[in-house]
């Protein structure tokens, strides 16, 4: 069975995550920043009186920094640090991978960004998490 | 009630923290023209000093040590240590309140910085988070 990919836009450049990494999306919450925090980091989002990292959007390649606070939605990944939020403008949905079309150009960005799908004629850069992680405790 | 069972929250800018009640001393307000600017150590973020009870305090102020802009500081919360009271410049006092009315929670491994740190925990309000301040830490090295 072909896995499922949740997608996201932020600044313009399309990504993906892998559903079983998919915690939740969620346009609330209250976030904040917090002093003396490591580089790539926004800040905090508390939900359900939970404290979630929030990442900053200069994780992503080529995104200015800025955006993690202002970002109208926040995706929830599953890490083995507990969950992080990813800011995101917009939200696409959940497709197959199937659906897809798998990109093998070469245009990822970034270790953590192995694949990369076009989905209705937009690029998404897939994540893989545990990389991505790997590259936020040792940058 | 208890001291020790209530906890005073304060901000400096947007950040909010936290500290025991039983660490404070006295909230001084109004404190701009009271604080002798002549006595200052850059190096630990001391701004001056505050005449308190026939004695002058450091004042630290936290907004600069932490690196976060602050809004209107004119407050002083008086601080005991083993060196002495000693002073946390401060924007407001956002209310004294029952500690059983907040849940403290750990800082997530990824919101912790390498380095000094200034506090320990987060302490959530009715939803809303106080950084919980280790004020061993804002203190180290003032007196010295």
């Amino acid at each position: 069975m072909s896995r499922k990919l949740g997608l996201f836009r932020l600044a313009d450049c399309g990504y993906a995550v892998p559903l079983d990494r998919l915690l939740r999306v969620v346009d609330r919450g209250f976030c904040t920043t917090l002093p003396l925090i490591p580089d790539g980091m926004a800040g905090m989002l508390v939900l359900d009186d939970e404290i979630i990292p929030l990442l900053d959007s200069n994780w992503l390649p080529g995104v200015v920094v800025g955006k993690g606070l202002s970002a109208g939605f926040k995706v929830l990944i599953a890490t083995e640090y507990g969950p992080v939020a990813l800011p995101a403008d917009t939200t696409v949905g959940i497709v197959a991978e199937n659906r897809c079309e798998r990109i093998v150009s070469g245009q990822e960005t970034a270790d953590f960004f192995p694949d990369s799908v076009n989905y209705r004629d937009n690029h998404y850069q897939v994540l893989n998490a545990d990389i991505f992680m790997l590259s936020l405790i040792r940058p | 009630m208890d001291a020790i069972a209530r906890r005073l929250l304060f901000r400096i800018g947007t950040v909010g923290f936290c500290l025991n009640l039983s660490e404070l001393i006295e909230v001084r307000e109004q404190v701009t023209g009271l604080i002798d600017y002549r006595h200052v150590d850059p190096l630990f973020s001391v701004i001056g000093a505050l005449p308190f009870r026939r004695t002058m305090i450091p004042v630290v102020d936290l907004a600069g040590r932490l690196g976060i802009p602050s809004v209107s500081p004119d407050v002083v919360l008086v601080l005991s240590s083993r060196e002495g009271n000693w002073g946390l410049l401060i924007d407001r006092v956002e209310g004294f309140y029952s500690a059983t009315a907040m849940n403290d929670r750990p800082v997530p491994r990824l919101l912790q910085a390498e380095g000094w740190r200034c506090f320990n925990q987060i302490t959530l309000h009715a939803g809303v988070p106080f950084l919980r301040l280790d004020l061993s830490a804002c203190y180290a090295g003032v007196g010295g």
